[in-house]
């Protein structure tokens, strides 16, 4: 081991240290239930729900794939931060909706949600079930995106099957004991070293390869045009038309991510999210810097064999150890945050919903909803127990099919807008019937499962998932109509029963 | 919409609770600064329309990244205006959900057990 290597090792270990020390330092003196483990007890203020979800949204991708593609592709990868500034304009007013849902309810998560809004259990199963399988891939691109981090920051003298064993044992430790919490804390020191570590890059890259950003600009313009423009370098059809439709679907599907929403939860009141909506998007123009980087990478090693490790073959080759090793510190805990809140929200999903017998809100399930402590505690074992087992299955996919899983993980965003009608729009549309947003959602599915196996998404340039939503949202009107008709029409209820009451605010503690 | 204010959410342990948005001052304050939100979809969405180009360059960079610089920028202005104009985030009032009003016809299944907020 030379001594750089040795001296990012170092860094690298006492950085872990430090990160389950943090982790474990935010459960102190806290309520151990299972609304403090899942959505903390709704108590986050602006600062720490800005942190948590400023942890979730820049993420390994943005360190590794975001100068990749920007170093294979060129412009099509600004989708990225289109669709994130686009979803917060969304969240402004899906964020407290959620919030106001579930807090009033008290529930804890989109599958808890779709249970109590259609009354039945079976739809939260399967929005619960839905969620996962598109989930555990994302967790396993997270373990997959550590190792390489921490394989090229330690000049590849830590393994990747090793560093991926890592990230796994520490998410896990501080997640299991300090729920969405610990995420929140450690995402603290992680945004802190990510600011700065790209403001350093943002300066130094250009400085140190060209003359500068001005110089930069120009030669890419005079060198490599086809990057600047749509459908960018042999994007494979990422033209103008993919762009548009990708970030739509993208944007609204981002506000109802099982992990976005542990985020929303959590908060302490819907202005609080509100006030997100308006910080958060400031935060996105950290982004450019990767791309640029990326970009950069194209003039010193055009080259490059892994156009992901554009932007850290750059940072080993022109930095000391140490601020390789901080560079890639941020790089892991951008890796490690967001797999914690995955693994935490799989574990949230089943923990209630699917094992730990609902919520009672269906009248045909065997729970009457009774807050026991007992019972409290039941369903956050449950939790726990799920989340180790949603952490393991992503990491043996990552050590064992390194490459099967990862391409679920492509379909991630359009498999969960299959969610959007059940989760989302039945809070608006009141007549929505739990068959409804089923079938809906299984037809789209299906739709998006049909269009990606015969190789036509995107078709004709527009995204695949964003076919599929429409065909969803068409059966569930068609269904929910239908049934209307049969049933004759419904009573006017709604007097004195309504529950605009208080909001649960002060719950459990 | 619900009809009833009724008790506006004020008991709770913590300093006062969010008010629901109906019991808001006023007569059912409307949200017109909303229409706002869009702006980012637009700006972005535009972008391959309007500005897939090179030229003209904006202070050396090419246009089309200019545009998506720009709209990134704009867009959390654009919120923070939505918001400023926006009577539930001014009162921190909770948002309104249709589902929840006249909770007895919605879903198909007959709901008959306690659901008045306190279980």
């Amino acid at each position: 081991m030379s001594s750089s290597a040795a001296i990012a090792t170092t860094i690298f270990a006492l950085a872990m240290v430090a990160t389950i020390v943090v982790g474990l330092l935010s459960a102190r003196g806290r309520d151990k239930g299972m609304t403090e483990w899942s959505v903390s007890s709704r108590g986050l203020g602006v600062l720490f729900i800005w942190l948590l979800m400023a942890g979730e949204t820049y993420t390994s991708f943005s360190f590794l794939g975001t100068a990749g593609w920007s170093f294979s592709f060129g412009v099509p990868i600004l989708y990225l931060v289109a669709y994130l500034t686009t979803g917060f304009a969304v969240a402004y007013v899906v964020g407290p909706a959620l919030w106001t849902y579930a807090s009033r309810h008290r529930l804890i998560s989109i599958a808890d949600m779709a249970e109590h809004r259609f009354r039945s259990r079976p739809l939260g199963i399967l929005v619960a079930v839905v969620a996962t399988v598109f989930i555990v891939p994302y967790i396993q691109v997270q373990i997959q995106g550590m190792g390489v981090v921490v394989n090229a920051m330690t000049y590849g003298s830590i393994d990747l099957r090793v560093a991926a064993v890592i990230s796994f044992v520490v998410a896990e430790v501080f997640i299991l004991v300090s729920g969405l919490r610990g995420s929140a804390w450690v995402s603290a020191m992680k945004d802190v070293l990510v600011i700065a570590a790209v403001a350093f890059l943002a300066v130094y890259v250009p400085m140190h390869y060209l003359d500068g950003v001005g110089d930069f600009m120009h030669r890419m313009v005079t060198e490599k045009p086809e990057w600047l423009t749509f459908p960018g370098h042999e994007s494979g059809g990422l033209d103008g038309t993919w762009f548009i439709s990708t970030l739509l679907l993208n944007a609204v599907t981002i506000t109802i991510f099982p992990t976005t929403v542990a985020g929303y939860l959590s908060a302490k009141s819907p202005n609080a999210l509100r006030r997100n909506a308006l910080l958060l998007p400031w935060y996105q123009l950290l982004l450019f810097i990767p791309m640029m980087v990326g970009a950069t990478a194209l003039f010193v090693m055009p080259n490059l064999k892994n156009p992901d490790l554009a932007l850290f073959s750059l940072v080993t080759d022109s930095l000391p150890a140490p601020l390789v090793a901080v560079i890639g510190v941020a790089g892991a805990l951008s890796a490690i945050v967001p797999m914690s809140v995955f693994m935490l929200a799989i574990g949230t999903l089943w923990g209630k919903t699917l094992l730990g017998g609902g919520n009672g809100a269906d009248p045909r399930s065997r729970r009457t909803g009774s807050g026991a402590p007992a019972d409290d505690m039941r369903t956050k074992r449950l939790s726990q127990l799920v989340c180790v087992l949603a952490g393991l299955l992503a990491l043996g996919g990552s050590l064992f099919f390194p490459n099967t899983l990862v391409q679920l993980s492509v379909l991630s965003y359009e498999g969960l807008a299959q969610l959007v009608p059940a989760v989302l729009l039945a809070l608006y549309w009141r007549r929505m019937s739990a068959v409804a947003a089923g079938s809906g959602m299984l037809v789209g599915l299906a739709v998006m499962t049909a269009l990606w196996s015969t190789g036509n998404d995107p078709w004709n340039g527009v995204n695949g998932g964003i076919i599929a939503l429409a065909a969803n949202l068409a059966v569930t009107v068609a269904v929910t109509m239908l049934r209307k008709d049969a049933e004759g029409r419904g009573s006017p209820g709604g007097d004195a029963k309504t529950p605009s009451a208080a909001p649960a605010s002060g719950e459990a503690s | 919409m619900s009809d009833n204010p009724s008790q506006g959410g004020r008991e709770g342990p913590q300093e006062s609770g969010p008010l629901p948005f109906d019991a808001l001052p006023g007569n059912r304050p409307r949200r017109r600064s909303l229409w706002l939100l869009l702006v980012p979809a637009v700006l972005y969405c535009a972008a391959p329309l309007v500005a897939d180009s090179i030229e003209p360059r904006i202070l050396g960079v090419p246009f089309l990244l200019a545009w998506i610089i720009a709209a990134t920028v704009v867009s959390p202005l654009v919120i923070w205006a939505a918001a400023r104009l926006d009577p539930a985030y001014r009162a921190g009032a909770l948002e309104p959900i249709p589902a929840d009003d006249g909770r007895d016809v919605a879903g198909s299944e007959q709901t008959g057990t306690a659901e008045g907020g306190a279980r």
